[in-house]
């Protein structure tokens, strides 16, 4: 596979730019689960549990 | 066995669980925009993955849940479902210093979950301090990209530590 001159150019910055999304992604997970959305999904999952024995 | 899950979609294409302990985890794909640049790599199929837990009763604590590994096989299968061509690219969180602990623990949920449906690359990514972080990609053993992608990741990452 051939990688592009403007792929290489940016090769250093690939271990940066991996941590810099990884926090942002974390961060993002936390801030889910505030929303409406998340926590009508996991009370439906904690239902699925509650009636499913040995869950 | 495995727990339920669902998919809540998004622009990172969130999951959630909750387990037997109440313990909520959140697993995400993020289409990843950066590393489209390498050609002949479909722009749709690189994703970078995290999982996080995003509740923990008080009481709770975080112990070897069996149940865990293969429902993130399920959702592994639920994903890749979408396209064969998926890469998924993993570091292991390294703001603690602890990345090399999550590295094994995530190897023991890939080695339980993996059914040899999917394959794991991996490899160690330097930074300029020469600290190393574990970085692995995870693709379907029938990717029909399977070779181009193994080779293109081993010298992205070849040529990056090399500068270092």
């Amino acid at each position: 596979m051939n990688i592009t001159s403007n792929s290489f150019r940016q090769k250093d910055k690939l271990i940066k730019y991996l941590i810099k999304s990884q926090k942002e992604l974390l961060k993002e997970c936390h801030e889910d689960f505030k929303t409406k959305e998340f926590q009508e999904a996991i009370a439906r999952l904690r239902a699925k549990n509650k009636s499913q024995n040995g869950l | 066995m495995a727990y339920n899950f669902e998919f809540i979609g998004g622009v990172n294409n969130s999951y959630t669980i909750v387990t037997s302990s109440d313990v909520v985890y959140e697993i995400k794909f993020k289409p990843s925009t950066y590393l489209v640049e390498y050609e002949n790599l479909d722009d749709n199929s690189i994703f970078e993955f995290v999982i996080e837990v995003i509740y923990r009763p008080e009481n709770v604590a975080l112990t070897l849940d069996k149940l865990l590994a293969p429902t993130i096989n399920e959702i592994f299968k639920d994903f890749y479902n979408l396209n064969n061509d998926y890469v998924t690219i993993y570091i292991c969180d390294s703001s603690d210093g602890k990345q090399f602990v999550r590295k094994r623990k995530f190897d023991y949920w890939f080695s339980e979950f993996n059914d040899y449906t999917f394959v794991k690359f991996d490899d160690i990514i330097l930074d300029a301090n020469k600290n190393s972080f574990p970085i692995s990609f995870i693709l379907k053993r029938n990717n029909p990209n399977f070779v181009k992608i193994f080779k293109a990741f081993t010298a992205v990452i070849t040529d990056n530590n090399q500068d270092k």
